[in-house]
């Protein structure tokens, strides 16, 4: 039983974490403009989402602590308190974001108004929160993500030209409608979507609280090695399903019934209803993801009692903050901004803050003092490193593109 | 406790945990005593107060001034200040020989929350059963 509850850890943080509302949005966005051009970023990503998850699990193990609460014991307060500030501001735009979609994914569903539907799902997000026991939170919303395999039945069904197909997704340069200026800014767009530091804070905190001990090493490892190629493969399909439907008549992605429309032109009304509940499934698992991950990191900086595993009145300040990212998440929901623009604006910072969270982690894993025998092998810092330089690039260039490019409308 | 430890990695931003292993904070700052020849460090301090008195700046003095208005009122003053002659262990954790219920002061913010708002949600009892 052990076995198949730690599995879904890694299945909620690669279906919750991997596939959330940014790459539903981004992902359609990409394969209907540019086909599968951009599937080499999927790949980079997850190799880069899975070496540093893998530091962060390795040092939460060794170490009894979540990697972002180490970035203060090392880098001093300030440093911690930028990182926190940062990752506060991008993921509780995210929660923001996530909340929308289980409310976009009920309007599919039923054609009522996705602002009707935002503080009902609040609720469900509160009532699951409050009453659902951990384990059983991981099981229900690994299992129900793993509906987003849709997505990739879907891609066989359309019987795709699979030579067109390869030879789309090895042409790294735009279509030729589209600017360079664009298509790098997708690139960063789906970097951010796709290489979220909340999934490297979420597993670590995770294996905390599980109380994973050095014998579990290769357990966590399991987790990562499945979890997030798995993540990295849904995204490929949706990029694929978009780009077979949406790319010859042109169709903009705009909205979240965009994304799934494919899944309906390929598998009928049954298969949009699958593809339905993926969704619904992916985006509530990342709600609730952003926010635990939200309340981790303020709980881990200034070292309150935190975590499911504890009584709510014995961690009365992780609580309440959790309440009220969920308040202001719903509230930010309501002013009727559009939540595809708040996605896409949010994995654009999230990507201009990779260097500044991958950084410490990196620095942590690779102390021997701290790390003994468990510090970092010459993979994890070659796979590291090179992750860490090219989060730097993106980094710098991510608002640039954005103002350059109007957030890739141009 | 003979061992040679450094302040700065040992003691300063880690995480204080009671003997029952729950989490009571981070030691945000350390207290010095300088009196007698040799300085030694006394107690570990507590809270948004001291840790915004570190950190400095306009967001470093307005945490403390938040942290320090709020405690106006108690008792004592002063942040809350953990004696180390009750530190247990140090590594992994800064573990201490006393209960978390035993340090009033410490987590006030939490008892305070706990009693007037957390206990009052309904089920918030056994969320973890």
């Amino acid at each position: 039983m052990k076995q198949a509850f730690a599995f879904t850890l890694g299945t909620l943080s690669a279906i919750g974490g991997f596939i959330d509302i940014g790459d539903l949005v981004a992902d359609a966005q990409v394969g209907a403009r540019f086909g599968l051009r951009l599937a080499w970023v999927t790949l980079f990503s997850v190799a880069g989402i899975m070496c540093f998850s893998e530091m962060a699990g390795r040092i939460a193990i060794k170490t009894q602590r979540p990697a972002l609460a180490l970035a203060r014991s090392r880098l001093g307060p300030r440093f911690g308190l930028f990182g926190l500030i940062g990752s506060l501001l991008v993921t509780g735009l995210l929660v923001m974001a996530e909340l929308a979609g289980v409310a976009l994914a009920l309007q599919l569903a039923t054609s009522i108004n996705y602002l009707l539907w935002v503080p009902v799902a609040a609720l469900f997000v509160l009532i699951v929160v409050w009453r659902l026991p951990f384990e059983t939170m991981e099981r229900l919303y690994g299992v129900l993500g793993l509906t987003m395999l849709v997505f990739v039945v879907a891609v066989f069904q359309l019987d795709p030209n699979w030579p067109n197909m390869a030879q789309s997704a090895t042409t790294i340069a735009p279509t030729a409608s589209e600017s360079w200026a664009t298509y790098l800014f997708f690139v960063v767009a789906l970097i951010g979507a796709q290489m979220t530091p909340y999934e490297m804070f979420f597993f670590s905190s995770g294996a905390v609280d599980h109380r994973w001990r050095p014998r579990d090493l290769w357990e966590m490892r399991v987790n990562v090695i499945v979890g997030f190629p798995l993540g990295g493969l849904l995204a490929v399909a949706i990029q694929a399903t978009a780009f077979l439907v949406l790319f010859e008549p042109g169709i903009a992605v705009e909205h979240l019934s965009q994304t799934a429309l494919p899944v309906a032109v390929a598998l009928g009304k049954a298969g949009l209803i699958v593809a339905i509940v993926g969704i619904f499934a992916a985006t509530f698992g990342a709600t609730l993801e952003t926010l635990f991950s939200t309340s981790y990191d303020v709980a881990q900086y200034f070292g309150w009692s935190y975590g499911k595993l504890q009584p709510p009145a014995r961690a009365s300040r992780f609580v309440t903050t959790m309440l009220a990212m969920l308040f202001g998440a719903t509230a930010l929901a309501l002013t009727t901004i559009n939540p595809i623009t708040v996605t896409i604006v949010a994995v654009v910072c999230s990507a201009s803050l990779l260097p500044f969270l991958f950084l410490p982690v990196l620095l942590v894993a690779n102390d021997r003092e701290l790390m003994g025998e468990m510090a970092n092998g010459k993979l994890s810092n070659a796979v590291g490193t090179a992750t860490l330089v090219l989060s730097c690039v993106v980094s710098t260039l991510a608002f640039p593109l954005l103002i350059l490019t109007k957030g890739g409308t141009v | 406790m003979s061992r040679l430890v450094s302040a700065r990695i040992a003691l300063l931003d880690n995480q204080i945990v009671d003997c029952h292993r729950l989490p009571i904070g981070r030691a945000d700052d350390l207290e010095i005593e300088l009196g007698g020849g040799v300085p030694r460090i006394t107690a570990l301090l507590i809270g948004s107060q001291p840790l915004g008195d570190r950190i400095g700046g306009h967001l470093g003095r307005a945490m403390a001034a938040v942290s320090a208005r709020l405690r106006r009122g108690a008792e004592d003053d002063g942040p809350p200040a953990i004696p180390v002659s009750s530190i247990r262990d140090l590594e992994p954790l800064i573990e201490l020989d006393l209960e978390l219920d035993d340090l009033p002061n410490v987590a006030a913010l939490e008892q305070w929350l706990a009693a007037h708002f957390v206990e009052r949600l309904p089920g918030s009892g056994d969320a973890s059963e």
